[in-house]
């Protein structure tokens, strides 16, 4: 069965790319474009796991963050994280409760992306 | 008046009884003769040259009351005929009479010879002769000239005549005593060239000099000190530098004083004029005899080009770094594209072509709009600084988003300080800084989703610090500047705008703000507030 990927972006190109590229490589695929929008998918779609843009305008990617790992529910939904600002890592290698979460940093490349990303969601 | 004749067969009655107050008046004399000639010639000639007047006018003393010079008294004339100096006794037609040994080796035999024969090899009295004044006055005195020795070599005397007089006090002769200087005249030179020199290195060195005592007062500063600061001296060197009433927190003078040590640091100073200058200072201590720090010396650079142009470099530094990542971003943009339109092609999906196409358009049109900000931000655009009221570019930035504002529910207010003055500025630039400012403001709020937050504002506000300068300030109540992001805002690229953003418009607002001598700051307690503050000074480079 297909792997389900959410992916939470506030730029339409990177929609339109990841969505691509997901899809090419057998993911069924939803997208968000901004925090509130991608809370009320997670509750409706349940995706296997997300991908998560850090600089985003109404809710940031930071805050949603910590948000979706206060929650009980999300605490172990895996994410992959996306920012073009190489500092953001620390942020995530420092932090005790970021959970089962990648950090990747832009530009990707799509075949090592795609690489990375199955085998941090196991497949 | 009796003449000074060496055949006159001196009488010396009553010799033994007056022996002992010759004594004691020598004594005097050469006493008053030593402290005067210590007082009134260099240290270093002193002691050579009292001893010749002491001895001379030793012999003098011992020759009072006596009518002429037949040294018959025989310790006394060894001593004339050894003394390290030359003495001769001339007669009031200028007429060596006697001579000692050293004279007679430097200058020949020259008994009966012309005064100003033998020492200058004149053929008439020199004048201002001290011989003939000596004669005139019976006063001792001394003098400088200049004579020839027998084998031509010119030499520096100092010379002092005093008079010889006879048993009625009658001026019979006077006794010439000089003493070879021209070394000492050499060192004398000597040390006025390098007094000059060091004169000249103090006033003329391109950089400022000021000495300071314990009181911070300035006691001495050089030439270009005084171009910059006007005449200083008795003023403490902070109301000179900064205009304050008490020391500097970090007072590199009193670190000096304290330590012995030499300290240095960049600092703004301000001209009379109140333009800042940036300096570079350093100050070293400067002993007395006992090796106590008596003063301190602070030389100063002007370093404000240099400054400028690290500001350049730094901000070129930025803008490279901002560049390099928005285009980083662009190639993800296109990348995709190409990903899209060729997963289109493959699935032979013309949406999906279409949309890839449109992914590399938006791109591409991105590219030359970077490159138009980024052309304007490198660009050395000169600045035209033209007299204009801050009050009204204010008000025009007003005007241009008040439509907009209105249109996406933002109250925008304009604060302006009703005695804000006029000022030189370059008015499209500060337009410019203006319009980033609150172009960011604008999207911060249309993007602000904090819950429970029905009200967004902006406000344009322009004020007179008579200490900062002029301050405009753009505050709004939208998003914020997430905690993570913080001071890097000018250092990374930061877009609240997505796609449509440069990232540049902090950049070209902050160039904005330095060409103008200024700085941008900002504090955002996020999703609350957040104020960008441009401050510029009144008076600048």
């Amino acid at each position: 069965m297909a792997r389900k990927v959410l992916i939470i972006d506030d730029e339409e190109d990177m929609l339109t790319y990841l969505n691509t590229l997901f899809k090419k490589a057998g993911y069924e695929t939803a997208t968000a474009s901004n925090g509130e929008d991608a809370l009320e998918k997670i509750e409706t779609l349940q995706p296997d796991f997300i991908t998560l843009d850090i600089l985003m305008p109404k809710k940031s990617g930071l805050n949603f963050f910590k948000a979706i790992r206060a929650d009980s529910r999300h605490k172990n939904l895996p994410v992959v994280v996306l920012s073009g600002i190489s500092g953001h890592q620390e942020f995530f290698d420092q932090s005790d409760d970021s959970g089962p979460s990648i950090f990747i940093e832009k530009p990707i490349e799509p075949k090592a992306f795609m690489k990375k990303v199955a085998d941090f969601i196991g497949e | 008046m009796a003449s000074f004749d060496g055949r006159i067969i001196l009488r010396y009655y009553n010799w033994a009884a007056s022996s002992f107050l010759r004594v004691i008046m020598g004594v005097i004399l050469m006493t008053a003769v030593l402290t005067a000639a210590y007082l009134l010639t260099p240290v270093y000639v002193a002691t050579p040259v009292s001893f010749a007047v002491l001895l001379a006018l030793g012999y003098s003393a011992y020759n009072i009351r006596r009518s002429g010079a037949a040294l018959d008294f025989p310790g006394i004339d060894r001593f004339f005929q050894q003394v390290p100096c030359y003495i001769t006794i001339q007669d009031r037609n200028l007429r060596i009479m006697r001579s000692n040994r050293e004279f007679r080796r430097a200058f020949g035999p020259s008994r009966g010879e012309l005064c100003y024969m033998a020492y200058k090899g004149r053929k008439d009295v020199c004048p201002d002769c001290p011989v003939l004044k000596t004669f005139e006055d019976g006063q001792t005195r001394t003098t400088e000239e200049t004579v020839v020795t027998k084998d031509g070599k010119t030499a520096n005397m100092i010379v002092y005549t005093t008079p010889v007089t006879n048993e009625e006090g009658a001026v019979v002769g006077v006794m010439e005593m000089s003493t070879d200087i021209t070394r000492i005249k050499e060192l004398q030179q000597q040390i006025e060239i390098s007094r000059k020199e060091y004169q000249n290195l103090f006033e003329r060195v391109p950089c400022f000099i000021s000495i300071i005592d314990r009181d911070y007062r300035i006691t001495r500063h050089n030439r270009l000190f005084e171009k910059e600061f006007g005449e200083c001296v008795g003023r403490r060197c902070y109301q000179v530098y900064h205009k304050r009433t008490s020391v500097c927190d970090t007072c590199e003078v009193r670190r000096t004083f304290l330590d012995g040590q030499i300290h240095g640091l960049e600092k703004t100073v301000v001209k009379p004029d109140g333009t800042p200058i940036d300096m570079m200072v350093y100050t070293s201590p400067i002993y007395d005899d006992d090796h106590n720090i008596q003063a301190v010396m602070e030389m100063a650079t002007d370093i404000t080009e240099t400054k400028k142009l690290q500001r350049e470099l730094t901000y070129m530094g930025r803008t490279i770094a901002a560049m390099a990542h928005r285009i980083k971003n662009i190639l993800m943009g296109l990348e995709g594209g190409i990903f899209v339109v060729n997963t289109g092609l493959e699935d032979k999906d013309d949406d999906l072509v279409k949309q890839g196409w449109e992914m590399i358009e938006r791109n591409v049109k991105l590219i030359s709009v970077i490159v138009r900000d980024l052309l304007y931000c490198s660009k050395e655009r000169e600045m035209l600084l033209v007299e204009v009221s801050p009050a009204e570019i204010v008000g025009a930035v007003y005007d241009l988003f008040s439509g907009r504002a209105r249109k996406e529910g933002v109250e925008l207010i304009k604060d302006i300080n009703e005695s804000l003055p006029a000022g030189r500025f370059d008015a499209e630039a500060l337009h410019s800084l203006l319009t980033n400012l609150t172009t960011n403001a604008l999207d911060a709020c249309i993007n602000d989703a904090t819950e429970g937050k029905d009200h967004h504002y902006i406000v344009i506000r322009a004020r007179y610090d008579s200490r900062s300068g002029y301050v405009f300030e753009v505050e709004d109540n939208g998003a914020g500047i997430p905690g993570a992001i913080g001071e890097s805002i000018f250092e990374d690229f930061f877009s609240t705008k997505g796609r449509e953003g440069t990232g540049l418009g902090l950049l070209v607002a902050q160039k904005v703000a330095e060409q103008h001598g200024g700085t941008i700051t900002f504090t955002s307690d996020e999703g609350q507030k957040t104020i960008f503050r441009a401050v510029v000074p009144a008076k600048r480079n």
